[in-house]
């Protein structure tokens, strides 16, 4: 194994994002702040069009600017700040430092390599090992994802395993180099439901083993809810809530989280219209003024349509832990 | 096994194309109209004189007995004898093919050369000189005729600066100019086609993963898109290749090179209907190897192909 | 209650086309599936993805008709009908995708698309502008809209428009192939809503096909769970959700996701909950026959007969 190092916190702090397209500009962040802590998964949830891919490809320095322009914002990992690095400097944390699992492994997933180079490649280039020991490395780390089979599945193409193997893989080659943080992009939204919780299980024991930290981004509440130590609630490209699991489980505080919670159709709701929020999310060009989810939200009032509101630590009553809002009206009740 | 059931299957394939293409080759001569052994005998022939030129060509016997003869003919490789010259069509192909065969392989190699090195640095540097510089070839490429290019090569290189040999095939010397003027316009289509076959590997999702791995912008180019890329490089070149063995008439022409390509135009001129009939078929089992052999590289690039 | 779709021992395969091969190639995709579908119910039908779960509805819809077996829509045989009695029959029922991106014709306007559906079917002419609003309306589509294109819409606009042009042709059944799961959360509950209303207002009746496990069961009032072809368990959605009794059904039960992390239920041989005597859950022999075997009041368990 190699020597653990000592970045230990992952911090995203006020980043702001933009695209430009001719005349237009599109707010795709605007002001988005996370706190990672390593060993331990912090998600990001939120509808498609909400930032939270932007978000991951700014951390990993993989988006293009042009079109986009990062504004304002810093990204420290340890001690320094990553947007103040050059290119090589970059380059060199990724897959090193901070690694990703994306969507698709049949689609992220070189097809006319094998899938052992596909790991070794890494350890050659970050680490400096020799293809021998390169290859060994690789057989320990396949152990660790659950593949048997060893040299068999380092020898084969992608299109010759499974799906759930084929993500074993992408995890495979994400944590080869022992990363301090992993973000993970809807790793499990293209797997049957069974894979799904295979994978899951196997990223909460990677996390425990390696003590690395994840940033989990989905969609899916349910699956937030599973493996969680954290959730921040993105919309328009502002964290609307920010809570422990259980917290914002048990007592979500903005009226789009709790809408969110109620829209999802389940057993006990049966015979009964499902919650929905009117509308859809906006576009990031057309971000409305005020608090962008005003349109959208049965509380709304004139303050919601002229001022963003701040985002409020709510942890009253001597609990230690911080639970964020960005609401005007916290708490307030409405009927349907 | 597998692999070797690919093989066996794409021959199986290779065969029927061939009894397929022959077969079509057998009609359509048939049915131009016209009678050969007339066009043999001249105008002013005997009777008896055409009748003994039917036996001689074997369409005195109904046409059915002469598809049987046909084929049996294709299965052992045998076309008859030139109505002209006298001397059998497999000698008279194959003392032509191997100059034909130079030609094309020199001619995909300046191709290849060219082409590939420059679709790749046009589609890694979008927009640069080198892809302009790209663009403005494959249009000219496709733009000039083989023939004139052929000419003003010779003019440049052999007339004017006495570079090249004016005539003669005996050296490899001789054989420089005419592959340019062969290669020219194939390397503008190969050329075109890797550039769009490396955009469109760049812009895949396995690139981004190989970017989130931090590998360098050369590993991401060369170890990953490219060879995807040369997959589909590969079944045009092969392709291209086909057609410089079939297609080298004109140069050939142009600069007085005794290949199969002149030999089928003479064979042309003169109704020389053995020679035409077993060189249009040896063309095409050429042209269906050739397209076999690419199938079994591209099935060794492409590691999808080789299981399904 | 009424049956509206009964299907009987469906099978549908899906044959090998290779030239020569080792071994057998043919891929049964649906495998001997009998349910009944009854009317103004919600009928779900869950597996996960190469279950054959789409197959079966495309089987159902006579868009890839079945190899074998029968389909009575109203009790009647719909393998046996002439094609324009066919047409009247597939006018009844009506089917919507997962993505609404392919359903929609990208160059056709929103208009066009809904009157080509109504042409079809003979809609009197002065009324279809009419028809049209009407039907956008009733899926929440302003039809100020109606002369955009399909890219002007969001997704879960599309999936509405879907919906309004099955509506047109005034069916009885829906096939609802993943209609949400491309959409968002709050998308989502939208379009069910939308769709639970119509079934009340139209009295229709659907197959709603789902990896979903929690979305099905909040929707269905039966429930049919599909693995490798086959259907192993049937209930009505309450009873399925108590007791699910087959291990396939508790392994997908178990991984679904929301309940924090629940260890995946692996059965073994010695596993017979809900099992008569003489049956077994595991094919004791490699061609064993499953049987669909009542357990009581219509739930029903995919099993195997021991000893024949």
């Amino acid at each position: 194994m190699p020597e653990k190092r000592a970045d230990s916190t992952l911090e995203i702090r006020d980043l702001n994002v933009s695209f430009i397209q001719g005349e237009k500009e599109a707010n795709a962040l605007r002001g988005i702040s996370l706190s990672l802590k390593r060993s331990e998964v912090h998600s990001l949830v939120g509808e498609s069009g909400s930032g939270k891919t932007v978000t991951s490809t700014c951390v990993m320095g993989l988006l293009p600017t042009p079109p986009a322009r990062i504004n304002t914002g810093e990204i420290i990992l340890g001690d320094q700040d990553l947007l103040l690095l050059g290119e090589k400097d970059r380059r060199e944390i990724r897959g090193k430092d901070i690694a990703m699992v994306f969507q698709e492994p049949a689609r992220y997933l070189n097809p006319t390599l094998k899938v052992g180079d596909q790991i070794t490649e890494m350890l050659i280039l970050h680490l400096g090992m020799e293809k021998s020991k390169a290859v060994d490395r690789a057989l320990e780390i396949l152990e660790l994802v659950g593949l048997k089979g060893g040299k068999r599945v380092l020898d084969s193409y992608p299109h010759e395993l499974s799906g759930g193997m084929k993500q074993r893989i992408m995890i495979a080659i994400a944590i080869s180099c022992n990363p301090s943080f992993l973000i993970a992009d809807e790793p499990t939204t293209a797997l049957d439901v069974t894979l799904q919780l295979q994978i899951l299980n196997l990223m909460l024991s990677l996390k425990n083993t390696l003590d690395m930290g994840i940033l989990f981004i989905s969609h899916d509440l349910r699956v937030v809810h599973d493996i969680s130590d954290w959730i921040s609630v993105i919309y328009a490209g502002r964290i609307v809530e920010s809570a422990s699991r259980e917290t914002l489980f048990a007592d979500p505080k903005h009226p789009y989280t709790k809408l969110l919670f109620e829209s999802i159709p389940d057993a006990d709701k049966r015979g009964k219209r499902l919650q929905t929020i009117p509308g859809k999310v906006p576009d990031a060009e057309n971000i409305p003024g005020g608090c962008a989810f005003h349109p959208r939200c049965p509380i709304a009032e004139e303050i919601c349509r002229t001022s963003q509101p701040e985002t409020k630590d709510l942890a009253i009553n001597n609990r230690a832990e911080s639970h964020t809002a960005a609401c005007h009206f916290i708490g307030k009740q409405w009927k349907n | 096994m597998e692999f070797f059931l690919f093989i066996l299957r794409r021959f199986l394939r290779l065969l029927l194309t061939i009894f397929i293409i022959s077969t079509i080759i057998f009609f359509v001569i048939r049915v131009i109209p016209g009678d050969p052994a007339l066009v043999v005998a001249g105008i002013d022939a005997l009777d008896e004189d055409i009748q003994a030129i039917r036996v001689r060509l074997g369409t005195d016997v109904p046409v059915s007995v002469q598809y049987g003869r046909w084929l049996a003919d294709i299965v052992r490789f045998d076309f008859g004898e030139s109505m002209i010259s006298g001397a059998s069509v497999n000698k008279l192909i194959m003392e032509r093919f191997p100059l034909t065969l130079a030609l094309a392989i020199l001619g995909i190699v300046l191709g290849i050369v060219v082409a590939i090195p420059l679709g790749v640095l046009s589609a890694v540097h979008r927009w640069s000189f080198w892809d302009y510089f790209g663009m403005v070839y494959s249009q000219m490429g496709m733009a000039i005729p083989s023939f004139w290019l052929g000419m003003i090569l010779l003019l440049v290189f052999a007339v004017k600066i006495p570079l090249f040999p004016l005539f003669g095939s005996d050296s490899l010397k001789n054989l420089i100019l005419p592959a340019i003027a062969l290669g020219f316009a194939r390397a503008a289509v190969i050329l075109r086609l890797t550039r769009a076959a490396m955009v469109e590997e760049l812009s895949r999702e396995y690139i981004i993963t190989a970017r989130a791995k931090g590998l360098t912008d050369r590993m991401i180019r060369y170890k990953h898109a490219l060879r995807n890329a040369m997959i589909a490089v590969v079944t045009v070149t092969g392709i291209q290749f086909g057609y410089m063995l079939g297609g080298a008439i004109i140069v050939e022409q142009v600069f007085s090179l005794p290949g199969l390509g002149r030999l089928f135009l003479y064979a042309i001129y003169q109704r020389d209907f053995p020679l035409i009939q077993g060189g249009v078929v040896f063309i095409a089992v050429i042209f269906s190897l050739v397209n076999f052999a690419v199938d079994i590289l591209y099935s060794l690039l492409n590691p999808k192909i080789r299981i399904s | 209650m009424e049956k509206l779709i009964e299907l009987k021992n469906i099978n549908k395969v899906f044959k090998s086309h290779k030239l020569i091969s080792v071994k057998k190639d043919d891929y049964v995709a649906v495998d001997n599936v009998s349910l009944d579908i009854k009317k103004n119910t919600v009928f779900g039908l869950v597996g996960e993805s190469g279950c054959g779960k789409t197959t079966l509805a495309r089987s159902v819809m006579f868009l890839d008709p079945p190899t074998s077996g029968e389909i009575l829509f109203d009790g009647k045989d719909i393998a046996y009908l002439s094609g324009k009695e066919l047409k009247l029959y597939r006018s009844r029922m009506q089917i919507v995708f997962q993505d609404p991106n392919s359903a929609l014709n990208p160059k056709m306007s929103i208009y066009r698309c809904m009157k080509e559906g109504l042409v079809n079917r003979r809609y009197p002419k002065d009324k279809i502008d009419t028809r049209i609003e009407e039907l956008l309306d009733l899926v929440g589509i302003s039809s100020s809209y109606v002369n955009r294109y399909p890219h002007e819409f969001s997704g879960g606009q599309k999936q509405r428009i879907v919906i309004a042009r099955a509506l047109s042709m005034e069916p009885e059944f829906l096939v609802l192939d993943e209609p949400v799961s491309n959409l968002d959360v709050s998308i989502q509950a939208q379009i069910i809503n939308l769709l639970l209303d119509l079934k009340d207002k139209f009295s229709l009746t659907y197959l709603f096909i789902s990896h979903d496990l929690n979305l099905v069961s909040y929707l269905s009032d039966e429930v049919a769970v599909m693995y490798k072809g086959q259907v192993v368990e049937i209930a009505e959605t309450e009873e399925i959700m108590k007791d699910p009794l087959h291990p396939y059904t508790l392994k997908l039960f178990s991984s679904a996701p929301g309940k924090n992390s629940v260890e995946l239920f692996e059965a073994d041989e010695s596993y017979r909950e809900g099992l008569p005597d003489g049956y077994t859950y595991f094919p004791p022999e490699s061609d064993s026959f499953l049987e669909l075997i009542d357990t009581g009041e219509g739930h029903r368990i995919g099993c195997y007969a021991l000893n024949g």
